[in-house]
């Protein structure tokens, strides 16, 4: 069914095509992560750390951290997040590679959305796993704890998607990482309500199906959006 | 995708290019204003003038990464929006800083940056361009470990790999001969040569000099086309 | 198309000019009818007693704050897709009253909420959007002063700001949510006992008088915006005696 590969004519070029863009961006990024471990390993150590301050602020009695459990998990999760956010075009910035995507003629978004992916994989994913773990030290119940991992696995590539714009926006500026939590946390909100909400919702006896549906939705909205977005303001801060 | 359109004819000609009262604004002045030029095959135009007087920026404004305020852009026969990314996908550009990846080593960048380009052949060819520029002994080196003029090298095997393909014939360079030693500079001379005597064209932003043998090489001072702070009107 | 003429900042400079003494003179007479309305002739209310009137400031405050936020997305659309450099001068010139109208809102709902629920803060739906929305306009503004170049900064705020607007009523939606599934009754502002005539009255022409100001104040900040922005131009340096 798959037809011989075409011959190429010396000198032919060899188009990438979108999803291959997308896919070098992705196993590009990955490889930088991979050298890169302890970026990576600095987000999930912030994430724990932040997660264990709360019990140490506010003492170890069971029936609170059960309460507060998922509201803590998901806050950290969410500055973990953010702490991740400028180096996701800083980098490429610095060094020119940024310039050299913009001015290679392919279609950003592609490239972008290669990139945010890496990024989901290398951030979000460990922080997801890592969720259960801090979850049971936080003596959360089994059902509790599969939702948790559920609204995370919705809402993360929201916040990342949210926040690649605003890292876009503030490329190359002093006050970058700052300004990127002052404009990301109010966009959060919704996700935080949602993500949070669901467990509390079912620890009350109600179903989390309206939360979910939402967070949902929103991912994909995000997902498709956000590399659109992202690429424009890319252009606008690179001019 | 075709591989024909604007700029490369599907023999791999280059098309010229005609640029008509290019101006641009930068912070509320008038950085330069109705700069004029012509490019063909064969052609090397140098970008000359001071630090500031927007040689950089011209580069950048072709290409649609900066703004032009003004002006006219025809491949061809064909206008071109000045605010569009019409070029990107006849030219080959390096800016300022290196545009390589310090974690990875110089196989893996050019390696990358081959897809993004569109360079055609194998991992052979990638090898060859490594060897054009002097770099194979360091195609597993992390680029962070190399020396400016290395570095500045590995920028300059894409060009070389570029000689092999037939799209991309312009090629717009920003200061590529910064610490390039004797041999680097030698080196770029035969790769400007080689791309002229190919038919294409290549637009380079220098203050030291830069030759090319067998190209019609013309000099565009842009600070002959500043505007002085009194003159400026709304 | 001669409505582009008033674009051009030169143009538009003038005509701002001219404009601010009437909307001001305005925002006054409106604002004085107002609090007459709203502190002397409403009645009293029977279960809040005087501090209700706060209501007078809070609601027209809060509305403003909301409006001046869709105003300045919508020059933001402006901006990005039609480049023009007013518009941005004008999201900038706007933002800071903006600002100010939501932290008005907030401050007048703390005062509102300590004699009637007993705290400053509630964190009900109302107030806590209004907070978020505060930030909304917080970051703008940052965002805008950390960026040197005014293009890219009109821009980028411009992209913000809508982003910003597609959000907001999302941000509302959820704060909402949240705050009826975690208090049961609901403490909103809004519960307030149904209105008399003469407080919906005062409450219009207080906003009438807000918005009046607002303005005022927006074509006074834009006139101060565009001297700085066009300053390099020849009708600026002549304006302001620059020898030539």
């Amino acid at each position: 069914m798959s037809e011989p590969p075409r011959e190429r004519s010396p000198g032919e070029p060899v188009q990438p095509g979108e999803w291959g863009l997308l896919q070098w961006a992705l196993r590009r990024d990955l490889r930088l992560a991979m050298r890169r471990r302890s970026d990576v390993l600095t987000v999930l150590g912030f994430f724990v750390l932040a997660c264990s301050m709360f019990p140490l602020a506010i003492g170890p009695q069971r029936e609170w951290l059960m309460r507060i459990g998922p509201g803590v998990i998901w806050v950290s999760a969410l500055l973990a997040v953010l702490l991740a956010l400028p180096r996701l075009f800083e980098l490429d910035h610095g060094d020119g590679t940024l310039d050299a995507m913009l001015a290679s003629g392919h279609p950003l978004p592609m490239i972008v959305a290669g990139k945010l992916l890496a990024a989901w994989l290398v951030t979000g994913l460990p922080l997801i796993v890592l969720a259960p773990v801090l979850a049971l030290a936080f003596s959360m119940p089994a059902e509790s704890i599969a939702l948790l991992v559920a609204s995370l696995l919705l809402g993360t590539p929201v916040l990342l998607g949210l926040g690649a714009v605003a890292a876009a926006l503030t490329l190359g500026l002093k006050a970058g990482p700052t300004l990127v939590t002052l404009l990301c946390l109010p966009l959060y909100v919704p996700v935080l309500v949602f993500g949070a909400g669901s467990v509390e919702t079912q620890s009350a006896g109600l179903s989390p199906a309206a939360h979910l549906a939402l967070l949902g939705a929103g991912m994909l909205t995000v997902s498709l959006l956000a590399p659109l977005v992202s690429a424009y303001a890319l252009r606008i801060s690179v001019e | 995708m075709s591989t024909s359109g604007p700029g490369v004819a599907h023999g791999g000609a280059f098309e010229p290019l005609t640029a008509a009262r290019l101006s641009m604004v930068r912070g509320g002045r008038r950085l330069f204003a109705d700069v004029s030029f012509e490019l063909a095959a064969g052609d090397m135009l140098l970008l000359l003038g001071p630090n500031g007087s927007g040689k950089s920026s011209l580069l950048r404004g072709m290409l649609g990464l900066s703004p032009l305020a003004r002006g006219e852009l025809r491949i061809g026969d064909r206008p071109r929006p000045i605010a569009g990314h019409a070029l990107c996908r006849h030219t080959l550009y390096q800016g300022h800083a290196h545009g390589a990846k310090g974690e990875l080593t110089a196989m893996e960048n050019v390696a990358l940056a081959a897809v993004l380009d569109g360079a055609p052949g194998g991992p052979g060819a990638l090898e060859a361009a490594l060897r054009r520029v002097g770099l194979e002994r360091h195609r597993d080196i992390e680029v962070r470990r190399l020396s400016q003029g290395q570095k500045q090298r590995l920028q300059l095997a894409r060009f070389a790999l570029n000689l092999g393909a037939r799209t991309r014939l312009l090629w717009l360079m920003d200061e590529p001969s910064a610490a390039l030693d004797a041999q680097g500079a030698e080196l770029l001379r035969e790769l400007l040569a080689a791309h002229a005597a190919r038919g294409g064209a290549a637009m380079v932003a220098t203050h030291l000099p830069v030759q090319a043998d067998g190209a019609r090489v013309r000099e565009l001072r842009l600070d002959a086309y500043r505007v002085p702070a009194s003159a400026v009107a709304a | 198309m001669s409505l582009f003429r008033f674009a051009a900042p030169q143009t538009f400079y003038p005509m701002a000019g001219r404009m601010v003494p009437w909307f001001a003179a305005a925002a006054v007479l409106l604002g004085a009818l107002g609090l007459v309305i709203g502190f002397g002739m409403a009645p009293t209310d029977f279960q809040q007693g005087e501090v209700y009137r706060v209501i007078f400031i809070h609601v027209p405050a809060a509305w403003m704050a909301m409006f001046i936020y869709v105003v300045m997305a919508v020059y933001g659309l402006l901006t990005i897709v039609w480049r023009t450099r007013l518009s941005g001068m004008m999201s900038r010139a706007l933002a800071p009253t903006g600002a100010l109208m939501a932290a008005i809102a907030l401050w007048t709902g703390a005062v509102w909420g300590k004699p009637t629920w007993g705290a400053y803060w509630v964190w009900d739906a109302r107030l806590t959007s209004t907070l978020i929305l505060l930030f909304l306009y917080l970051g703008y503004m940052a965002l805008i002063a950390a960026i040197e170049d005014p293009q890219r900064g009109d821009r980028a705020g411009a992209l913000l700001l809508l982003v910003g607007v597609v959000n907001v009523p999302i941000i509302y939606f959820s704060v909402r949510w949240w705050n009826t599934l975690h208090q049961g009754a609901s403490v909103s502002l809004t519960a307030a006992p149904k209105m008399a005539a003469t407080m919906l009255t005062g409450m219009l022409v207080m906003t009438f008088a807000f918005w009046a100001y607002s303005i005022a104040a927006a074509l006074h900040r834009v006139r101060s915006i565009i001297i700085e922005r066009e300053r390099h131009t020849r009708w600026v340096r002549l304006m302001l005696g620059v020898p030539q």
